[in-house]
C-alpha cells in the first residue's frame, strides 16, 4: 500500500492564492459607482466649508495658518492652503475645488481630475485638524484608491465621449488589474478600520455592559431622532450594542465568505443607516455604506445601475 | 454584464513583485497606527507598535492614514462644548457657547464645530504626568494646547470685534438610562453643564 501523501507545494499554493486575490482582473463598475458618490460626498463635505469660509480657512480662523503649521511641524505633512492670505485668492481656489470634486462625480476628466481631487481633499485635512471627523477619514481613502483606477471609464462624461468618437460598439470597458486592486484595498482598509472600532469597543466598560447604544443614542450633541423611548426597553439597547461590538470586530473574517457577505452588508446598512438618522451623522453614515459598495460584485453593480435606468426611463412619459 | 472575474492576468514576474512589496508596505502603513492607537495605555504604546510607527509615520501622516478609527470607543462619554464671555465696547456683556444646533446648520456645519470643541478638550494637557515623559514632550504638549486656546480667542475676538473675550470649557453631561427611567428627562438641564479649566493646571508641569 502506498502510504505517501501527496505533497503540499506551501509557498507555490500561497503565492497563487496572492496573485488570484491581487491580480485578477476585474470590471471597474462597483469602482465607477464608488467615484460618483465619492465625487457626490467631496462636493458636500467642501461645499459647507463654504458657508463660513473665512472662519475655516482665513487669516483669523478657528485655526490660524501659524497654529496649523505649528501643530503639523513634525509631522511630514503640507497643504497648499497654508499659503493661500488673501480673500480673494481662498475663494478662488475653494470654488476651484468645488468644479474639480463636480468634475469627479461626472467623469470629466477623470484620471487628472481623480488625483487632483485627492490632493485637494488632503490639503483641506491638513489644513483643518481640529475640526475633523470620520467622514473625512473616509473621503480622502476612497480617492486615493480610485486614483489607481480605470473609475472614470464607465458611467462617466469620458465614456460618453469615447463612445460617441469612435462609435464603439463595446459595452463595457474591459477588466482590469488596476481595478482588481483598487478594489481590494479599499476592502482591506474598510476590514482594519472595523476591526480597530471593534477593538476600541472592546476596551469600554460599556459596550460590554450593554449601555453603550443608550450613551450614544441619549448623546444632545449627538441626537438628531430621539430615541430615548428605548429606555425602557434595556434588552434592545443591549442587543444593539453587543451587535454593533462583535458586528465591527468580525466584519474583517465574515465579509469574505459568499454566504455571511449579504449579512454583513445589510448590518451595515442597518448600523450606519441608524448612525446617520439617528445620531445626526448623515454624512458619516453615507460615506462608510459608499466604502462598503466594494464589496459588490461588478456584475450586482451592473445590475443594479441598469435597473435603476432603466426604472427612470419607464417611469418617463 | 461583466465577467466577475477572469484568470489572473499575464504580467511580468518582475512587475508582480514590485507591486506586492508596494502594497505589502502600504498595507502596514494602513495597519500600524490603529495598532499604536490601540495599544496605548495612559502614555505609552506597545514597543513593538512604537517601532513599527516610528518606520511608517511619515507616510502615513502625509496620506492621512495616521488614525485610531476609535468611534464612539472606548466609552460613548460625554460631550465638550466650549463657552465664551464677549465684552462688547459699548459695555455690554454676552454669553456665546458652541457647538450651536440652533444656528449651525446644515448638520455637517455644526459637527465641524463639535469637533472643534472636542479637539480643545482632548489637546487638554493631562494633570499627572509619569516622571518618565521627558520635559520637552510635556513642554511641547502645554505649548499645543495653548496655541489652539490662543488661536480660537484671536478668531472669537475679531469675529466679535473685541478684544474681551473670555473662554471656558464645559462638559455636557449624559443621563444614565436608571436616572431617566426615574423621570430626569431633561437633557439640557443647567446641572449638567459642567464647567472645566481653560488654562491647563500646573501641578507636575516641568
Amino acid at each position: 500500500m502506498n502510504t505517501q501523501q501527496p505533497s503540499i507545494n506551501w509557498t507555490a499554493q500561497w503565492r497563487h492564492g496572492w496573485d488570484t486575490f491581487w491580480f485578477t482582473p476585474t470590471a471597474p463598475h462597483t469602482l465607477a459607482l464608488i467615484r460618483i458618490l465619492t465625487g457626490a460626498m467631496l462636493f458636500y463635505t467642501h461645499l459647507v466649508w463654504t458657508l463660513d469660509l473665512a472662519a475655516f480657512l482665513g487669516p483669523d480662523s478657528w485655526i490660524s495658518t501659524d497654529t496649523s503649521q505649528f501643530l503639523q511641524q513634525h509631522n511630514y505633512t503640507w497643504s497648499y492652503l497654508w499659503y493661500v492670505d488673501s480673500p480673494l485668492l481662498l475663494w478662488t481656489t475653494h470654488l476651484a475645488g468645488l468644479v474639480i470634486f463636480a468634475m469627479l462625480t461626472l467623469g470629466m476628466y477623470s484620471r487628472v481630475v481623480t488625483i487632483l481631487s485627492w490632493f485637494i481633499a488632503i490639503s483641506y485635512c491638513h489644513r483643518l485638524e481640529g475640526a475633523l471627523f470620520g467622514l473625512d477619514q473616509i473621503n480622502v481613502l476612497l480617492v486615493m484608491y480610485l486614483m489607481i483606477s480605470p473609475a472614470g471609464r464607465l458611467y462617466s462624461i469620458d465614456s460618453w465621449r469615447s463612445k460617441r468618437r469612435s462609435a464603439s460598439k463595446e459595452e463595457s470597458p474591459p477588466p482590469s488589474i488596476s481595478a482588481n486592486i483598487a478594489t481590494r484595498l479599499i476592502q482591506l482598509h474598510l476590514c482594519v478600520i472595523y476591526l480597530f472600532g471593534g477593538i476600541g469597543k472592546m476596551r469600554g466598560v460599556e459596550w460590554w455592559d450593554g449601555s453603550a447604544s443608550w450613551f450614544a443614542l441619549a448623546n444632545p450633541e449627538y441626537q438628531s431622532l430621539d430615541m430615548t423611548w428605548l429606555a425602557s426597553h434595556y434588552l434592545i439597547l443591549s442587543a444593539m450594542t453587543h451587535l454593533t461590538v462583535f458586528w465591527e470586530t468580525f466584519y474583517c473574517l465574515l465579509i469574505w465568505p459568499r454566504l455571511t457577505r449579504p449579512v454583513m452588508l445589510g448590518l451595515a446598512v442597518v448600523i450606519h443607516g441608524g448612525i446617520a438618522l439617528c445620531l445626526g451623522m448623515i454624512t458619516f453614515g453615507c460615506v462608510m455604506l459608499i466604502a462598503n459598495l466594494a464589496f459588490l460584485s461588478p456584475a450586482t453593480t451592473d445590475r443594479l445601475v441598469s435597473r435603476l435606468l432603466q426604472g427612470r426611463a419607464g417611469d418617463s412619459p | 454584464m461583466p465577467p466577475p472575474t477572469t484568470p489572473p492576468a499575464s504580467i511580468s514576474s518582475q512587475f508582480k513583485w514590485l507591486l506586492s512589496l508596494l502594497l505589502t508596505m502600504h498595507l502596514a502603513a494602513v495597519v500600524i497606527p490603529p495598532f499604536t492607537f490601540a495599544t496605548r495605555t495612559g502614555y505609552e504604546s506597545s514597543p513593538l507598535a512604537n517601532v513599527g510607527m516610528s518606520v511608517v509615520q511619515p507616510y502615513a501622516n502625509a496620506l492621512f492614514l495616521n488614525h485610531g478609527y476609535f468611534f464612539f470607543a472606548p466609552s460613548p462619554g460625554p460631550s465638550h462644548l466650549v463657552e465664551y464671555d464677549v465684552e462688547f465696547k459699548d459695555g455690554t456683556k454676552k454669553t456665546f457657547r458652541f457647538p450651536d444646533l440652533q444656528s449651525q446648520r446644515p448638520r455637517l456645519f455644526y459637527h465641524r464645530h463639535l469637533m472643534l470643541a472636542e479637539w480643545l478638550h482632548a489637546n487638554y494637557p493631562a494633570t499627572s504626568i509619569p516622571d518618565w515623559v521627558p520635559a520637552e514632550e510635556q513642554r511641547f504638549q502645554q505649548e499645543n494646547y495653548q496655541r489652539v486656546v490662543d488661536s480660537f480667542r484671536q478668531h472669537l475676538q475679531h469675529r466679535h470685534g473685541t478684544q474681551q473675550v473670555t473662554l471656558r470649557r464645559l462638559e455636557h453631561q449624559l443621563i444614565a438610562p436608571e436616572d431617566y427611567l426615574k423621570g430626569q428627562r431633561n437633557f439640557y438641564a443647567p446641572h449638567l453643564y459642567q464647567p472645566l479649566p481653560i488654562e491647563p493646571a500646573t501641578e507636575n508641569r516641568p
